[in-house]
C-alpha cells in the first residue's frame, strides 16, 4: 500500500511537470510525457516477479496523464498498461533485475 | 495468482474509468476538481520553469552579446531618428485611436485568463477561466498585442482548453497584410503552422506578415498570425505554400484574452 501511495505522488509529481515546468524547455516540451514511460518501465523491469505494484503504477501513471489530454479518456491508461503488461510478461522472461 | 488477480482488476478498473469519463457527464466535474487541486503546484512550476529557461537563454545569449553590441551602437542612431517620426505617429495614432474608438476593450468585448498548464503531448493549453467567466467553445484567444493564439476547444466550470493555431485540427482564412492574397492557415502539430492554398500567381516573401481574414467566420478580422519564413513554390501544384513562424510563444504570454463576441 506505501508503494503504491508514493506511486501515486511520484505520477502525479512527474505529470506536473510535464504540463508546466517542461513546457519552457524546446527539447523537452513535445515528448515530456516520455519520462512518465521510462518510470513505468524501469519499475516493471527491476520489480520481483510476484510484484503487483507496476501494473498499479501504470493505472495511476496512465490516469494522470489522461487527466491532462485532450485524447479521449483512457488512451494513456491503455497505452500504460499495455507497456507495463508487455515488459512485465515478455521482457523480464529473457532480461531479469529482482532488485525490489 | 496474486498477479492474475490484479490484472483482472486493473482490467475491470479501466473498463470501469473510461466508461464514467467517457459516456458520462462526470468527465467535466471530475477534470474540473484535479485542476482545480493541481493549479496551485501547476502555477508555482510554471512560474519556476519560466525563470530557469529564461536564464538559461540568457547564458546561451551571453556569447553572442558583444557582437551584438557593436551592432546595436551604429544602430542607435539611426534608431534615434526614426523615434523622434514614431513618437509624433504615436501621438497622432492615439488620437485617431480616441476618435475611433478602436483600442482592443473597445473593439472587442474580452476576458482575461492565465496560462497555467500544458496538455500531454498535443498543441492545447489550460488556462483558469471557464464557464463561470462566460467562456464557451470556439471563442477565439489573443495576446495583448492582437496576435492570435488559437480557440477555445473544451470547457469547465472554472478551466478551459486552448487548442493552439499550430494545432493539426485547426485551419482557417488568412490573408497577407498589405497584400490581396488569401489563403488557408492551417497547424501542423509542434508549433508549427502553414500557409496553404495560395494561388500561384500571388508574390509572396519571406517576412510578409500574415493575419486572419474574416471568411471563415471564426476568428475576427486583422489579427496577427505569424510571418513567413519559406515560401515553396512548384510546376506541379496548382498552389503554393509557406511556413509561418507564429507571433506567439505561449510560454512567455502569461496572460492572455479571450474574445468573448466580436
Amino acid at each position: 500500500m506505501k508503494k503504491v501511495i508514493l506511486a501515486f505522488i511520484i505520477f502525479g509529481f512527474l505529470v506536473l511537470l510535464e504540463t508546466s515546468f517542461f513546457v519552457h524547455f524546446k527539447f523537452l516540451n513535445t515528448f515530456s510525457f516520455i519520462f512518465v514511460l521510462i518510470i513505468l518501465v524501469l519499475i516493471n523491469l527491476f520489480e520481483k516477479e510476484n510484484e503487483t505494484l507496476g501494473i498499479y503504477s501504470a493505472l495511476i501513471g496512465g490516469f494522470f496523464l489522461d487527466l491532462f489530454s485532450e485524447k479521449f479518456f483512457g488512451f494513456w491508461l491503455i497505452l500504460c498498461f499495455l507497456i507495463s503488461f508487455f515488459v512485465k510478461f515478455f521482457v523480464k522472461r529473457y532480461v531479469s533485475f529482482p532488485l525490489f | 495468482m496474486l498477479q492474475n488477480k490484479t490484472i483482472l482488476i486493473s482490467f475491470l478498473t479501466i473498463i470501469l474509468i473510461i466508461g464514467v469519463f467517457n459516456f458520462t457527464p462526470l468527465n467535466k466535474p471530475v477534470k474540473n476538481f484535479f485542476y482545480s487541486c493541481f493549479k496551485p503546484f501547476q502555477e508555482f512550476f510554471w512560474q519556476t520553469g519560466e525563470k530557469i529557461s529564461s536564464f538559461f537563454e540568457f547564458l546561451r545569449e551571453v556569447k553572442s552579446l558583444r557582437k551584438e553590441n557593436e551592432v546595436l551602437k551604429s544602430k542607435i542612431n539611426q534608431l534615434l531618428v526614426e523615434n523622434l517620426t514614431l513618437r509624433e505617429l504615436k501621438k497622432e495614432n492615439e488620437q485617431l485611436k480616441k476618435a475611433l474608438k478602436i483600442s482592443l476593450e473597445e473593439k472587442f468585448e474580452l476576458e482575461m485568463a492565465k496560462v497555467i498548464g500544458k496538455d500531454v503531448g498535443q498543441d492545447i493549453f489550460l488556462i483558469d477561466k471557464g464557464e463561470k467567466a462566460g467562456l464557451k467553445e470556439k471563442m477565439p484567444v489573443i495576446t495583448e498585442e492582437k496576435i492570435l493564439i488559437g480557440l477555445i476547444k473544451t470547457v469547465y466550470p472554472d478551466f478551459s482548453k486552448v487548442q493552439l493555431i499550430s494545432h493539426p485540427k485547426i485551419s482557417f482564412d488568412g490573408k497577407i497584410s498589405g497584400k490581396e492574397v488569401y489563403g488557408l492557415v492551417r497547424g501542423e502539430g509542434n508549433y508549427k503552422v502553414i500557409f496553404d492554398l495560395i494561388p500561384k500567381e500571388s508574390l509572396i516573401e519571406n517576412g510578409d506578415l500574415v493575419i486572419s481574414a474574416a471568411l471563415g467566420g471564426l476568428f475576427p478580422e486583422g489579427l496577427l498570425i505569424g510571418k513567413i519564413t519559406e515560401v515553396k513554390k512548384s510546376d506541379l501544384k496548382s498552389f503554393q505554400t509557406a511556413k509561418i513562424e507564429p507571433a506567439f510563444d505561449i510560454t512567455k504570454n502569461k496572460k492572455v484574452f479571450i474574445i468573448l463576441s466580436f
